[in-house]
């Protein structure tokens, strides 16, 4: 079952492209900005200047803000694109609790691909130095790779977590919403469509 | 052993407030044996989709019972009856509905993806069905570069592909050719042989070889029941 659902998921990257792209770049983009504030809180130490401080605050805000207002947009596109997939499964039988769980596992798949991708760019621009960070950010030298995978690690389940979550209860609004909505037009008896 | 359906009924509400309600399917009683062919004969508009809809499961009757041996379809929630329908019924419907950015193999296999079978054997049956009905070199075609006709026969293998107890179709042949048709009727005469119930409903009659039950459907309600043999 799992290999139909990557095959399933790899489908809809090629087929639905913007949609798939869309939800990869953001989870690329949180989980680059992300990991870069956790090694700075983790493993540097902030010199006792207010302004980089705030430069650095501001970076996690904007990184925030981001996601909220990206993600529901994303997750709306995602749910419209899915429609006529929505009807087909639903005239083969499939419950709504298998179709979530379906796109649940699609977007599983493409956050995890961009939080990866996000998470091994930041790592490879520090360890080839083309990240240059000033001087006064000492101790990078400690920033030893075993803290390192731990904390990219905890970044994507931290990415992935959040996107799944809110556009996965998104989906289920969705569709429930439709359902009662279609319900209401064929009122007189619940219908499964 | 087979689908029963007792004294269904299901009106839709009209956009005339004066008209009241539409009463589509009224008080209609129907057997269906396993590995048996059905045809439900009508005029347009005179609740074959909607009856047909019902028995595949797709719709819920407003009152009646549509019962499959022991497990009452009308009555139990999606969930517990999804996976039975998943496995055993296919249906053909009437408005086609490719999915639009999918080619022709992916639209004929991502409905099956939660049936217990291989997609390898799944993509090699629908080859060989494409290949039958003269597709095999539109594969890789989106539906869009199909006509009406070709995007018929792949939503045709798209419900018999995963080899169901039950096949449903609703005005299949419309859109095609008189050799197209009777390629597709030998398909589904095939399908019977192996014990597959076949449902038909047409506005035109359809000659199915062998036993038929031909119900005629006006206004809702059967209004005539026989037994053709061809």
């Amino acid at each position: 079952m799992v290999r139909k659902l990557i095959w399933m998921a790899l489908t809809s990257l090629k087929r639905n492209v913007a949609v798939s792209w869309a939800f990869i770049v953001l989870a690329f983009a949180l989980s680059a900005q992300i990991f870069l504030a956790e090694i700075t809180i983790n493993l540097l130490t902030f010199p006792e200047v207010s302004g980089i401080k705030a430069f650095f605050y501001s970076g996690i805000i904007t990184t925030i803000l981001l996601m909220i207002v990206m993600l529901p947009i994303i997750s709306e596109f995602y749910y419209r694109s899915k429609s006529k997939v929505f009807y087909v499964f639903r005239i083969f039988g499939v419950s709504d609790i298998d179709i979530v769980m379906l796109y649940i596992f699609e977007i599983f798949i493409f956050t995890l691909m961009g939080s990866i991708a996000g998470v091994m760019l930041i790592l490879i621009l520090i360890k080839t130095n083309i990240l240059f960070l000033p001087d006064f950010f000492r101790h990078l030298a400690v920033a030893n790779r075993l803290n390192l995978l731990k904390i990219s690690g905890l970044v994507i389940l931290r990415i992935n977590s959040a996107v799944i979550a809110f556009s996965g209860i998104y989906q289920i609004i969705k569709i429930k919403i439709r359902f009662k909505s279609i319900s209401k037009e064929h009122s007189g008896g619940a219908t499964w469509v | 052993m087979g689908l029963k359906a007792y004294s269904i009924y299901k009106s839709f509400p009209s956009k005339n407030q004066i008209a009241g309600r539409i009463v589509a399917v009224d008080g209609v009683s129907i057997d269906i044996n396993e590995g048996s062919k059905t045809l439900i004969f009508g005029p347009t508009g005179s609740g074959k989709t909607t009856l047909i809809s019902m028995l595949a499961g797709i719709m819920k009757p407003d009152s009646g019972e549509i019962a499959y041996n022991n497990l009452i379809l009308s009555k139990s929630n999606r969930s517990r009856i999804s996976s039975f329908i998943v496995e055993n019924f296919g249906y053909i419907p009437q408005q086609v509905s490719l999915i639009d950015n999918l080619n022709i193999l992916e639209n004929i296999i991502i409905p099956h993806i939660f049936i217990q079978e291989k997609i390898g054997e799944l993509k090699k049956r629908a080859i060989e069905l494409l290949r039958i009905l003269n597709l095999d070199n539109r594969i890789y075609s989106l539906p869009v570069q199909l006509s009406g006709g070709e995007q018929k026969k792949v939503a045709f293998i798209r419900a018999i592909v995963k080899k169901p107890k039950y096949i449903f179709a609703d005005e299949p042949f419309s859109e095609l050719d008189n050799s197209t048709t009777e390629k597709m009727i030998e398909i589904l005469n095939e399908e019977n042989r192996r014990s597959v119930a076949i449902v038909i409903s047409s506005h035109r009659y359809i000659a199915l070889s062998g036993k038929v039950d031909v119900y005629m459907m006006q206004n809702g309600k059967i209004t005539e029941y026989r037994e053709n043999i061809l």
